[in-house]
């Protein structure tokens, strides 16, 4: 697991640029005139349609609510968007990325259909059943190379009578992820694409990045990129159906990485259960 | 000019006779794709098909929108035609035969009788076929147009020349009423068409396929129906080495009467089939046919787009990945999780909505083969030492048909706190193997 410092530091999103350049010029001004009065950001009159870097981005997306009011705070418009490429940024699979959606998975499976392209193993329908997620609307795309499932994916966001699609690969071309992108934009679908964390450091067109780690009891989480200021901390969103409980100790300090405690050597399953 | 001429004037020109058949059939072709604009096609002498459009105006969006889509099918059908159009069907093929001249705006569509007749006045006279025997005399007398033909007086005409002349000219004019014998069209598609030359790859066959689902969209509009199964047969070598022709067979879950969609489907399932032999011909035959449907009467369009769009979607995912690669779960009871756990293409639509069976925790991946785990100091390992959280939860089932499983699943955590769905086999030698993943 890498260390909080390293993580913190490299992420340049657009917001953050914008602010260091004012600053930045606010700076010079004051050099070159050494009488001018001290630059304060929050004496500038309210401008109607400026938007100022520390603030979040308001469109007129259309969204669906994750579900979880920590996540729901920290995105604009306070929800997944809707024809948006979303990428989740995942450590690994099977760490809870799937119960991360599942509020608004089981929203939606109610009258659209949920497609899964290209899944790293294979989808347990009794877990979606338990969820609330009706099956009848499920589909899975099984294909046989990644440029297939680029191409599935595209074809359903193009045709728009699907309402969710996740695409999980592991390199995408920025090109690719560019045609996702318009594709997505195009039509009423949401799109989630889940890729390695290897890749947060690579651009990308999407519009909103989250990294995901595993804790226990829940998931961590951290947005790596979104239509706002760069967001410093890393969120932990229990879940409720993780068979693992948080230790109560740890839920008083979440943003901290949790340590899993040493292992009980005393306690010796094998033995009782054969 | 003679073929001696030539190959005087361009020695390296290449010298074909001429194949009536072989125009007959193109021409037989082209007024099939053609039936999909009007049912009234007919294939008059010289190579000219009528078409009688006037009922179709309004649904192909008026006569400039139609004249471009008539064009654009026969071109797509690998032919070149030009194109006259005129309130007369004689005064539209007189338009569309008339020879182009250098120093004339040439002009082959009128929408009035006016500017027809204005159009027609000016043609010269010998374009009428049946004024070539009287050529000469014509002529003779200074008649150059067919305007010049009208101002001479008619009984006179009659005398002189014959009655086909006077009638042909009415019937251009609109002054006499036009028959046509409507081509009937057959009652079962089957379309074959040569390739030009032994063909190896699939994807070099789209061309001509491509003419054949354009033949085929306008047999099927001009009967009202739409195609549920056709059959795409690559024929391979004749006589002593012949060679099984190769079936392409396409199913479709909605009859499909468009051509856009058909060939789409044509062009992933000819993408993925590898050849067996060079291909010479290739022959359509359609097997099932079902009544066309008629558009939704909604005056919105549905949010989500309708089931029409999404079964087409199938149909376009599964040409390309396969029956096998659009999968949908199945409703299975039983206890083991890799049969509880069935998916089916979707093609199969399994009746899994009103699902009455009991609902156990399990997680969201499963492995399709479980992982054998190490063991470190008597713990299973995966990565970090797995400590057991939940559990255990048995399964004995499969007694009665030979997979007989015995299993103890616990939930299992390692170092990373995620959270692992791991079994002890009960066997004499019990092992530990991962079958799923928490997500």
């Amino acid at each position: 697991m890498l260390p909080i410092q390293q993580e913190l530091g490299g992420f340049a999103a657009p917001a953050i640029v914008s602010a260091g350049t004012a600053a930045m010029a606010s700076e010079e001004a004051a050099a070159a005139n050494p009488a001018a009065p001290k630059f304060n950001p929050a004496a500038l009159p309210e401008l109607q349609g400026v938007w100022r870097a520390n603030q979040m981005a308001v469109s007129r997306t259309a969204t669906c609510s994750t579900g979880f009011d920590i996540i729901d705070d920290e995105l604009p418009s306070r929800g997944w968007p809707r024809s948006a490429l979303i990428e989740l940024l995942l450590q690994q699979s099977g760490i809870g990325e799937m119960q991360l959606l599942k509020p608004v998975l089981s929203q939606l499976s109610a009258k659209q259909k949920i497609v899964l392209v290209q899944p790293p193993y294979l989808p347990q329908a009794m877990a979606c059943k338990s969820w609330g997620i009706a099956t009848h609307n499920l589909l899975w795309i099984k294909t046989p190379s990644a440029a297939d499932a680029l191409w599935a994916t595209e074809q359903i966001l193009k045709n728009g009578c699907g309402g969710a699609v996740i695409l999980w690969q592991s390199n995408v071309r920025n090109e690719s992820l560019r045609r996702l992108h318009l594709a997505a934009q195009s039509t009423d679908t949401w799109l989630w694409l889940m890729r390695p964390l290897t890749a947060r450091m690579d651009s990308s067109p999407a519009q909103l990045r989250i990294a995901l780690r595993p804790a226990a009891g829940g998931i961590s989480l951290k947005i790596v990129k979104r239509r706002g200021p760069l967001s410093g901390q890393r969120l932990f969103i229990p879940l409720v159906t993780m068979p693992v409980s948080r230790h109560p100790l740890e839920q008083q300090n979440a943003s901290v990485v949790v340590r899993t405690r040493p292992v009980v050597g005393t306690r010796s399953d094998t033995s009782i259960l054969v | 000019m003679r073929a001696g001429g030539v190959s005087a004037v361009a020695p390296d020109t290449v010298i074909l006779d001429r194949n009536i058949d072989k125009e007959n059939l193109a021409l037989d072709a082209i007024a099939m794709a053609l039936l999909q604009f009007t049912p009234e096609v007919v294939n008059v002498d010289d190579g000219c098909i009528v078409l009688d459009v006037s009922a179709s105006l309004t649904l192909f969006g008026g006569p400039i929108a139609i004249c471009q889509q008539v064009l654009n099918s026969v071109r797509r059908l690998g032919f070149t035609i030009t194109l006259g159009a005129a309130p007369t069907a004689t005064g539209a093929w007189l338009l569309a035969r008339h020879p182009r001249e250098k120093s004339r705006v040439l002009r082959r569509r009128s929408l009035s009788m006016k500017t027809l007749t204005w159009l027609l006045d000016r043609l010269v006279c010998t374009i009428l076929p049946q004024a070539h025997k009287h050529e000469e005399w014509l002529t003779g007398i200074g008649v150059v147009t067919l305007g010049d033909i009208r101002k001479l007086p008619r009984p006179g005409l009659l005398r002189r020349t014959d009655q086909y002349l006077l009638e042909q000219i009415d019937r251009a004019y609109g002054q006499a009423p036009e028959l046509f014998e409507w081509i009937q069209v057959p009652t079962t598609f089957s379309a074959r068409m040569e390739t030009y030359d032994r063909i190896e790859h699939a994807d070099a066959l789209m061309f001509g396929a491509t003419r054949l689902i354009l033949q085929l969209t306008g047999w099927l509009v001009s009967l009202h129906k739409a195609v549920c199964n056709f059959e795409l047969l690559l024929e391979h070598e004749r006589g002593r080495n012949a060679i099984e022709p190769t079936v392409i067979e396409i199913g479709l879950a909605e009859p499909a009467w468009h051509e856009q969609h058909l060939l789409r489907l044509l062009q992933e399932r000819l993408a993925r089939t590898e050849l067996i032999a060079p291909v010479i011909a290739i022959r359509l035959e359609v097997r099932k046919l079902a009544e066309m449907l008629p558009p939704t009467t909604s005056l919105f369009p549905e949010p989500g787009g309708t089931s029409a769009d999404w079964n087409r979607l199938m149909e376009l995912l599964i040409a390309r990945v396969g029956k096998e690669g659009v999968l949908t779960p199945a409703c299975v009871h039983d206890y083991r999780p890799e049969i509880c756990n069935t998916w089916v293409p979707v093609t199969d639509q399994p009746d899994n909505k009103n699902d009455e069976g009991q609902i156990v925790e399990r997680p969201f991946w499963i492995l399709a083969k479980p992982i054998a785990l190490l063991m470190r100091d008597e713990r299973p390992f995966y990565g970090s030492p797995l400590k057991l959280v939940r559990g255990p939860e048995r399964i004995e089932a499969g007694w009665w048909d030979k997979q007989t499983t015995a299993r103890d699943y616990f939930v299992a955590q390692d170092n990373n706190a995620s959270c692992y769905w791991i079994y002890l086999e009960r066997t004499r030698e019990p092992r530990w193997y991962l079958h799923g993943l928490y997500a």
